[in-house]
């Protein structure tokens, strides 16, 4: 594998990245929609919340999304 | 005696340098094992040691130390005194005045080479530990075709494929984390967040850590796949991963069939993105949990 080669795998990589990001934002939603009393409950309570996807576990902070909401970065 | 010299100056000049400049590549990461032939070594040798010896040599000459050390008369005393017994015994004195010479000389140019050659690695090391701040810096600017051609060209061949993988060398910025599917030769799928890597020296993967690991119980899985086709609900594979206690679990690269390489923001949830349905559901859940604490 020469430099290009090792590039093209890069780039392969990027893709990787993005389609990941899509695919576990669906997933963690998905969850959201399905289960949004048990979440609201559990932000309340533990102000956080663990998210089950493809990719493990994903841990929701009630600070996060406060974040998320009224201070968000731009994709 | 000649051909003692020789193959002192072809390991000095030749040998040394590529030596020495793997050692210092290592200190960043091994080497990819490039296979080689015999040939193909020899010529990247020569290779590795011209450039820097091309600019020793100048360094040398420019500084004048190279003609105040010696010339081409002491070289060839030493080499025809090396060669010729006769002339030895005839020019035993001048032979060893050219000697001292000659050794001055090479000392003069070889400390040059080593330098060199060490500044260089270095620089290596430093432009391959910090290619994703360089990367993500100009991957969009004027400079993205000379970035590029110097990344590629340069620093990607000399690490090791598994390196660039397994590490977060090529992503955007912010915190990442590495999630594998691994399926092992026992034909058990494992999968976790890559905590560290070791390889071997050749750029060869020895064992993958994984962090958070759990086991997909596949017999279980199609057991409740045959089962479902009486019933006609379809089993949610999520469900079937087993978690395994411990946060250092080892995978030997040999035991790896094959790897499902993952690359995921820490936080998937911290940008805004351009899709109603999310922003939507996010600020609805938001406006629910602020209900709540304004009714606390």
């Amino acid at each position: 594998m020469n430099g290009w080669e090792m590039r093209r795998l890069l780039d392969l990589v990027d893709q990787n990245v993005e389609e990941n990001e899509l695919r576990l934002r669906g997933e963690i939603l998905r969850f959201i929609k399905n289960h949004e009393d048990d979440v609201v409950d559990r932000l309340n309570r533990e102000k956080s919340v663990k998210i089950p996807t493809s990719f493990g576990e994903f841990v929701l902070n009630l600070g996060d999304l406060r974040n998320r909401i009224l201070n968000p970065i731009a994709a | 005696m000649l051909a003692l010299l020789l193959s002192s100056l072809i390991a000095v000049y030749l040998l040394g340098p590529d030596l020495v400049s793997r050692f210092i590549l290592s200190f960043q990461v091994p080497r990819r094992n490039i296979v080689q032939s015999r040939g193909e070594e020899v010529a990247a040798a020569i290779f590795i040691a011209a450039v820097p010896l091309a600019f020793a040599a100048a360094w040398a000459f420019a500084g004048g130390t190279l003609r105040r050390e010696g010339g081409l008369d002491d070289l060839a005393n030493v080499f025809s005194g090396l060669y010729s017994e006769k002339y030895f015994e005839a020019n035993r004195q001048t032979f060893f005045s050219s000697l001292h010479a000659f050794a001055w000389m090479n000392f003069s140019l070889l400390w040059r080479l080593y330098l060199l050659v060490a500044a260089i690695g270095l620089a290596f090391n430093w432009l391959i530990k910090n290619y994703n701040r360089i990367w993500n810096r100009y991957r969009r600017g004027r400079l993205k075709p000379p970035v590029d051609f110097l990344l590629d060209s340069i620093v990607l061949p000399r690490i090791s494929e598994w390196h660039v993988l397994l590490s977060g060398m090529r992503l955007p910025p912010g915190p990442f984390l590495l999630v594998a599917d691994i399926l092992t030769k026992s034909n058990t799928l494992y999968q976790g967040r890559i905590q560290d890597k070791m390889l071997h020296a050749d750029g060869s993967l020895h064992t993958v850590t994984l962090a958070s690991p759990r086991r997909f119980l596949r017999e279980e899985f199609h057991l409740a796949q045959a089962a479902s086709q009486q019933v006609g609900q379809v089993p949610d594979s999520s469900d079937y991963w087993k978690s395994i206690p411990g946060n250092l679990f080892v995978i030997m690269g040999s035991d790896i069939v094959n790897l499902n390489l993952k690359y995921i923001r820490q936080r998937p949830m911290s940008l805004r993105f351009n899709d109603s349905e999310t922003e939507q559901t996010l600020s609805r859940l938001f406006e629910r949990l602020e209900g709540t604490d304004q009714q606390q």
